[in-house]
C-alpha cells in the first residue's frame, strides 16, 4: 500500500510549487493517476538496497578546466531575439510585489 | 556494407544529386509520415555544393556528404528547436550543439529537425505537439519513441543517418519498431552540450543508421571529450576500424550472456526470433551462457522515479520570459503558472507534478532517495555480469509496435514498454538495437548490452549479429 495519501491539499501544494496551474478536472485526474502509479511503484520496497545513493554513474565528477580565460559566447543578439518582451536591454516581466 | 558503398558512390557521383533524391522522397512521403518538424533544405543545398567542391579536391570530411537528420531537442544554430512542444514552438537556437558542430565539421549535410515525443516524454512518438510520427513500415502503427522522427527518417530513406537521444530507450525503441540500427552510447561518451535535458543523469545523444558501419562512422564523429560537458571522456575514435577489421572468426572469442529476466513477458514471436539468432551465434562458436539479473523487474519504478525528479527540475527553466510560449498574468507567479498550463502536454505535466511531489522534503526519503539506492543495485548487477562476459543479449522491446492511439491514455501501459531498455541508462552502460526479423511485416529488434565505455565490444557484437542475419 502507498502510505502517502495524495489528497486535494497535497495536489494543490504540488501545483503551486511546480508553478503549474491545474483545472479542478485535472487535479482529480492526476490525483487518481498518481495514487495508481505510486501504488505500483511501491514494489521498490522489496529490493535489498545499501546506503549508497547513486546520483551519477560516472566517476570523473568535479573535473576542473585549465585556469585560462574561456572564449565568450559572442552571438548575444540571437539570444535576445528569443525574448518575449524587451525594453532597451531588459526582459519585461509582470510586477512582483 | 551498405553505408560504406554509399560513401564510395558519393565520392564518384554527385552529392547534390544524392541530396535531391532525399528531398524528393521527403516531399513525396513526409506529409504522411511526419518525421520532420523543421526542414533545412536551403542550407542543405548550400552545404552540398561546398562539400562537392571538397570532394573534387580530395579533402572532404569523414561523412562526405551523407544526409543527416537531427532530433529536435539538439540545437542547430539559427534553426527552430521545439523539443516537440508548444513551449518552444518559436524558439530559434542561437548556437550549435557539440554533436551538430562535429557533424558539420566532418561534412555531414543536415537536412532537418526530427519529430519527437514532447520533451522526450513518451515511448511511441505520439505525444508531439506537432502530431504523431507514423511508422514507415506500416503507417497505422507507432514508430516508437521518443526519437520517433529520427528512426522514421532513416527507415523512410529521408536521411542516411540520424541523431537521436536515449534516456530510457528513446533510440533503441524506435530503432526496433522502424527496423533500423540504433545505438545508445555509454554515459559520458558523447557530449550533451546543446541537448535540451530531460533527465541529465541518464541521457545522451546517439546515432541511427542502416547498418553497423553507419553507426560506427557516426560514433567516431560525435564521441569524445568536450570541455563544455564535464562528464565526457576521451576516446580514440577507432570504432569504424573495429567494424572494418571484424573477421567472421572473431565470433569464436565472444562470451555472451542472456538473462531469463529479459525474456519474461516478451511476445512469443519476438522471443523465438531472438532465441534463433542466439542459436546462430552459438553455432558459429560464440560462448553463450544463461545468467540472472534479479533486479530487472524493479527497473521501471526506479527509472521513472529518477526521471520524474530530474525532469521536473529541468523543466523549471521554462517560464516564458527568456524564450518560448508566453501567456502572461498579473504577477510573476501567475504569469509562469499560466504559461506552463497553456503550453505543456499531459505527459509533461504528469511528470513535472510527480517529480515535484517525490522530491518534496516530507516524501523524498520514501521515493527519490529510495530510487537512488536501488539504482546502485542495478549498476552492481551489470558489473557482476560484465566481469565474466563481453555482451548481454536479448530483445529490445517486449512487444511489436502497437496501433497509433492505443496506449495514449494509460501512462502505466506506456511506461511498461520500456522494461527492457531502461536498465542500461540506470547503469550508464552502452546498448544497441538492430533488426533481426519481422512478424506480419512489423520489425523485431535484437538488443545487445556491453559494459560502460566498451563500445568496441558492442560494435563487434552488432557486426556478428549482422553477419549472422545476412541473407535473411
Amino acid at each position: 500500500m502507498v502510505e502517502t495519501i495524495i489528497n486535494d491539499r497535497v495536489i494543490e501544494r504540488v501545483s503551486e510549487i511546480a508553478r503549474l496551474k491545474l483545472s479542478d478536472k485535472e487535479k482529480e485526474k492526476f490525483r487518481e493517476e498518481f495514487e495508481r502509479i505510486l501504488e505500483e511503484f511501491s514494489i521498490i520496497d522489496e529490493i535489498k538496497v545499501g546506503e549508497k545513493e547513486l546520483y551519477y554513474v560516472v566517476e570523473n565528477v568535479n573535473v576542473l578546466r585549465k585556469d585560462s580565460k574561456p572564449k565568450p559566447f559572442n552571438n548575444i543578439n540571437s539570444i535576445k531575439t528569443n525574448f518575449n518582451k524587451i525594453e532597451d536591454d531588459f526582459i519585461v516581466v509582470p510586477r512582483n510585489l | 556494407m551498405f553505408t560504406r558503398d554509399l560513401i564510395e558512390d558519393l565520392l564518384s557521383k554527385s552529392v547534390e544529386e544524392h541530396l535531391n533524391k532525399k528531398i524528393e522522397e521527403i516531399e513525396k512521403r513526409d506529409k504522411e509520415i511526419n518525421a520532420f518538424i523543421t526542414l533545412n533544405i536551403e542550407e542543405a543545398e548550400k552545404s552540398s555544393k561546398e562539400i562537392q567542391k571538397k570532394i573534387n579536391e580530395g579533402n572532404q570530411g569523414k561523412l562526405s556528404g551523407l544526409v543527416i537528420s537531427i532530433k529536435d531537442n539538439l540545437a542547430v544554430s539559427n534553426l527552430r528547436m521545439t523539443c516537440g512542444s508548444k513551449v518552444l514552438e518559436n524558439y530559434i537556437a542561437p548556437y550549435d550543439a557539440t554533436v551538430t558542430n562535429l557533424i558539420k565539421q566532418e561534412d555531414g549535410i543536415i537536412i532537418g529537425k526530427c519529430n519527437m515525443d514532447e520533451f522526450a516524454c513518451g515511448s511511441d512518438g505520439t505525444s508531439s505537439y506537432f502530431g504523431p510520427t507514423k511508422n514507415p513500415r506500416n503507417i497505422d502503427y507507432v514508430p516508437g519513441g521518443s526519437s520517433s522522427g529520427s528512426a522514421a527518417s532513416v527507415a523512410a530513406d529521408f536521411s542516411d543517418l540520424s541523431i537521436g537521444s536515449d534516456t530510457g530507450g528513446s533510440i533503441r525503441c524506435p530503432a526496433s519498431f522502424c527496423g533500423v540500427y540504433g545505438f545508445k552510447p555509454s554515459y559520458g561518451l558523447v557530449s550533451r552540450y546543446g541537448l535540451s535535458d530531460m533527465a541529465m543523469s541518464l541521457e545522451g545523444p546517439g546515432p541511427f543508421a542502416k547498418d553497423t558501419y553507419g553507426i560506427a562512422l557516426l560514433l567516431d564523429v560525435i564521441s569524445g571529450k568536450d570541455p563544455r560537458d564535464t562528464v565526457t571522456v576521451e576516446n580514440n575514435k577507432s570504432y569504424l576500424k573495429t567494424v572494418e577489421n571484424f573477421k567472421d572468426n572473431d565470433i569464436k572469442n565472444m562470451k555472451i550472456a542472456y538473462a531469463k529476466e529479459f525474456f519474461e513477458g516478451v511476445d512469443e514471436k519476438i522471443k523465438n526470433i531472438v532465441l534463433d539468432k542466439i542459436g546462430m551465434l552459438e553455432s558459429q562458436g560464440a560462448k553463450i551462457e544463461e545468467v540472472s539479473l534479479p533486479n530487472i523487474k524493479y527497473s521501471i519504478p526506479i527509472y521513472y522515479l529518477v526521471v520524474f525528479s530530474e525532469f521536473s527540475s529541468a523543466m523549471s527553466k521554462f517560464d516564458g520570459f527568456k524564450y518560448g510560449h508566453y501567456a502572461g498574468g498579473q504577477d510573476i507567479v501567475e504569469a509562469v503558472s499560466n504559461t506552463r498550463e497553456t503550453s505543456m502536454g499531459t505527459e509533461v505535466k504528469r511528470r513535472v507534478l510527480l517529480g515535484t511531489f517525490i522530491t518534496m522534503e516530507e516524501f523524498k526519503g520514501r521515493w527519490y532517495t529510495k530510487a537512488l539506492k536501488a539504482r546502485n543495485a542495478i549498476k552492481e548487477d551489470f558489473k557482476r555480469i560484465f566481469n565474466s562476459y563481453d555482451l548481454l543479449i536479448g530483445p529490445t522491446m517486449p512487444t511489436l509496435p502497437w496501433k497509433i492511439g492505443e496506449r495514449i491514455s494509460d501512462p502505466l501501459a506506456m511506461y511498461s514498454s520500456d522494461i527492457l531498455t531502461v536498465s542500461a541508462n540506470l547503469a550508464g552502460i552502452c546498448a544497441s538495437s538492430q533488426p533481426v526479423g519481422e512478424v506480419k511485416g512489423l520489425p523485431v529488434g535484437l538488443q545487445l548490452h556491453a559494459d560502460s565505455l566498451s563500445e568496441s565490444k558492442l560494435l563487434k557484437g552488432m557486426r556478428a549479429v549482422e553477419i549472422a542475419c545476412e541473407g535473411m
